[in-house]
């Protein structure tokens, strides 16, 4: 059986960046649109870190800032990744948004890159986590996020 | 000025339009709609920026940003006060305008942006914007936590 470099594999997640040296990842299925600077409506008495809508295709889409979630600044509002997940395997389909710093960077990741969660990052918001260039890069865990 | 609301239809919410916020309520839960000229700004009990009669009795006046934090004082735009049913008593809010009869596709607020307490019920898309859902209950105990703080 022939083993295939990493570098060789297809990209299999989108890298992505909250601003602030904030990385996490999520698979190349679950990104569905990116739209630069799109309108965005406040929405009084809600968290910081989701406090505007973005209308989509006949949605209303929570906007998500993972920066302020995480406790850092806000990012300035730019790109808008919309992203499509399932609170679990085979349920209903929902959509939110995640403000991005910069465009999602396509990457390949293997079993091999598997790696301990960083301590700062909340536990109940990571799938899971893998080094990348020396970097531990959690997987977003959507469906928490969003609820 | 004052018109008094009666027999309003269920069906028909007012559109409170609070700088660049516009909030949506039933028309049962308001008690009139008086000129912000009206209201008396003298003796106010803070963080109330006023009084205005009605029934013979009067009510707390609030002005509100359009995140609907207190104002403590009256931005010029603010033309209209609007009488909410309190349960016990009535309480006024400012608002740049009111005009009823607005519908569109209601939307649950997202989970994510769900706090307790939060006076906002739900979405509502429409071809002017996205409208804020409310009631004059929920309205009024948002003002009454703010009061309080």
């Amino acid at each position: 059986m022939a083993i295939r470099k990493l570098g060789a594999l297809p990209p299999n997640a989108w890298l992505l960046d909250f601003g602030t040296s904030l990385r996490a990842a999520v698979g190349t299925r679950v990104l569905l649109q990116i739209l630069d600077a799109p309108k965005l409506h406040e929405v009084p008495c809600t968290p910081a870190w989701c406090h505007s809508v973005l209308s989509w295709q006949g949605r209303l889409l929570p906007v998500m800032d993972m920066a302020v979630c995480l406790g850092e600044a806000p990012q300035e509002r730019r790109l808008v990744a919309i992203a499509g997940y399932q609170d679990r395997p085979g349920g209903t389909l929902h959509f939110g948004a995640l403000l991005l710093a910069a465009p999602p960077q396509a990457i390949a990741v293997g079993d091999a890159q598997s790696c301990a969660l960083p301590e700062t990052f909340p536990a109940e918001f990571a799938i899971s986590c893998f080094d990348h260039e020396g970097a531990a890069i959690p997987v977003l865990h959507l469906a928490r996020i969003f609820s | 000025m004052s018109v008094v609301l009666s027999r309003p239809k269920p069906s028909a919410p007012a559109i409170l339009k609070i700088s660049g916020l516009r909030l949506s309520l039933p028309q049962t839960g308001m008690r009139a709609l008086e000129a912000a000229d009206d209201v008396d700004v003298s003796g106010a009990a803070t963080p109330a920026i006023g009084w205005i009669v009605h029934g013979q009795q009067r009510w707390p006046v609030y002005c509100l940003s359009q995140d609907l934090a207190l104002l403590h004082e009256m931005p010029s735009e603010r033309r209209a006060c609007v009488l909410l049913d309190a349960g016990e008593g009535c309480v006024g809010v400012l608002c740049d305008d009111v005009s009823m009869g607005h519908e569109g596709q209601r939307h649950e607020l997202p989970p994510a942006m769900r706090l307790p307490d939060t006076p906002i019920l739900g979405l509502m898309e429409t071809e002017e914007g996205i409208v804020c859902l409310t009631s004059a209950e929920r309205l009024a105990a948002h003002l009454a936590r703010l009061a309080g703080a």
